[in-house]
């Protein structure tokens, strides 16, 4: 990887790792800094990065970070087991984007990881298997947990109301 | 024949909703939703629970971006920069040096005080005693030390034979000097007592060319065996220039040569009848 397409990653993929981080910490200045690292030593090993797998690197190197980030600051994680019977009576949501907000927060990290690398990147099981180190039937199995947690909150009449 | 049913819907519906399947799985699974509505619904709800990308920026791509050329360029300045300092080092030392080089020199050599009167047009008498200057005793002019007024109420300049240093440069002086017809070349032989620490005090023979100048008052110095102080005294109205041409020195060897030669020239006056050599100091060398 040259310093031109280094730089051209940063301008193309700098936004959506950043938000992919984003939403799992839920924290912009912790967010923040682990896309520098990740870029940071993308650029470090930039001879040993092809330019067309640039953005699965930096996924990769987020996504690992991101994790040694939680582990290392301890901050208190949700339960990996969503709560069906979790209600919500004191923070109401009007519209589905904050329910599915809410619903995305219960999940864990890996859960929540494999969400958004699906649904905001498009990535495969496959190419979601090698940014976070699972095999495809791992990705798919999990995958699946998250969905139905998902749509049975988002179905379920209390969280709506 | 259709591959999905109602034991294995779920995962192709979650297939679906993943965009994990083919056209023809997708048309399938669309048409197994379009049989069995009850299940339409629990496919349209695990869609919406797919979320829609959001527009998030990150904001400090600047730093994330490398730009080698900026690095180039301060590295360049950070050369610039050191390069400057030492070259600015290099010429400060180098002007101390000099001007310190300058300081000593002008200390040793300050300009001679030199009155350049007009010369008068009358031919002199004294031609006869016009002696050559000798390169080789030149004449170094102290200008620091201070005139003493002679006799005649004149302002003198001290000079002193100081080194045989530069005597092209005398030389030509003199011969210059000698175009004029109002020179006076006047040969002192003396014997010089100085008071100056710096000079050594003995009896010197100064073989001396003075050149005057500007003869109105034209003084017919015979100086001839004089004593005089190591310091020619010249008047300021007339530029005398001593030039100290040939000394002959004195020294301890000589003066021990000179006692050997006595000693030899005593012993052997000896008649060789009375059977004694030569003897020199407390050495007697046998003649036979």
């Amino acid at each position: 990887m040259t310093e031109k397409e280094y730089n051209q990653c940063v301008h193309q993929y700098a936004d959506n790792v950043y938000r992919f981080i984003l939403k799992n910490l839920q924290h912009e200045e912790d967010a923040r800094d682990v896309v520098q690292t990740a870029f940071e030593k993308m650029w470090v090993n930039r001879a040993e990065v092809d330019n067309g797998r640039c953005r699965s690197y930096l996924f990769t190197v987020a996504y690992h970070q991101m994790i040694d980030h939680i582990r290392k600051m301890k901050r208190v994680s949700l339960k990996q087991e969503f709560n069906e019977n979790a209600r919500i009576y004191d923070k109401p949501v009007h519209n589905t984007r904050e329910i599915l907000e809410e619903a995305l927060s219960r999940l864990n990290e890996t859960q929540r990881s494999l969400v958004l690398l699906k649904d905001y990147e498009g990535y495969s099981y496959d190419e979601i298997g090698q940014i976070t180190g699972l095999n495809v039937s791992q990705v798919k199995v999990y995958l699946h947990r998250a969905r139905i947690q998902l749509k049975n909150y988002l179905g379920s009449p209390e969280n709506v109301v | 024949m259709n591959i999905i049913n109602r034991l294995n819907y779920e995962e192709y519906f979650l297939l679906y909703t993943d965009n994990e399947l083919n056209a023809a799985e997708r048309h399938a699974v669309e048409e197994f939703a379009r049989q069995y509505p009850d299940l339409k619904i629990e496919l349209e709800m695990l869609q919406q629970s797919t979320l829609k990308p959001e527009n998030i920026v990150f904001h400090s791509k600047d730093v994330l971006l490398k730009n080698s050329a900026s690095l180039i360029n301060e590295t360049n300045w950070w050369k610039i920069a050191a390069a400057a300092i030492v070259f600015i080092f290099l010429a400060g030392s180098g002007w101390y040096f000099v001007s310190k080089q300058k300081t000593l020199v002008s200390g040793k050599t300050t300009p001679e005080r030199k009155i350049d009167l007009p010369l008068p047009e009358k031919p002199q008498e004294k031609q006869g005693n016009i002696v050559q200057a000798i390169p080789s005793a030149p004449v170094i002019t102290y200008p620091d030390i201070e005139k003493p007024v002679t006799n005649s109420g004149h302002s003198i300049i001290a000079v002193r034979r100081k080194n045989e240093k530069e005597p092209q440069q005398l030389l030509t002086v003199a011969k210059k000097e000698e175009t004029n017809s109002e020179e006076r070349n006047i040969k002192l032989t003396t014997s010089v007592t100085t008071e100056k620490p710096a000079v050594n005090i003995q009896k010197m023979e100064i073989s001396t060319s003075i050149v005057l100048q500007n003869t109105e008052h034209i003084v017919d110095q015979d100086l001839g065996s004089a004593e005089i102080n190591p310091y020619v005294y010249a008047s300021s109205a007339d530029e005398i220039e001593i030039l100290n041409t040939a000394v002959s020195k004195k020294n301890k060897l000589r003066g021990l040569f000179r006692k050997v030669s006595r000693v030899v020239e005593k012993m052997t006056n000896i008649e060789p009848g009375d059977g004694r050599g030569i003897r020199i100091a407390n050495f007697e060398i046998a003649l036979k």
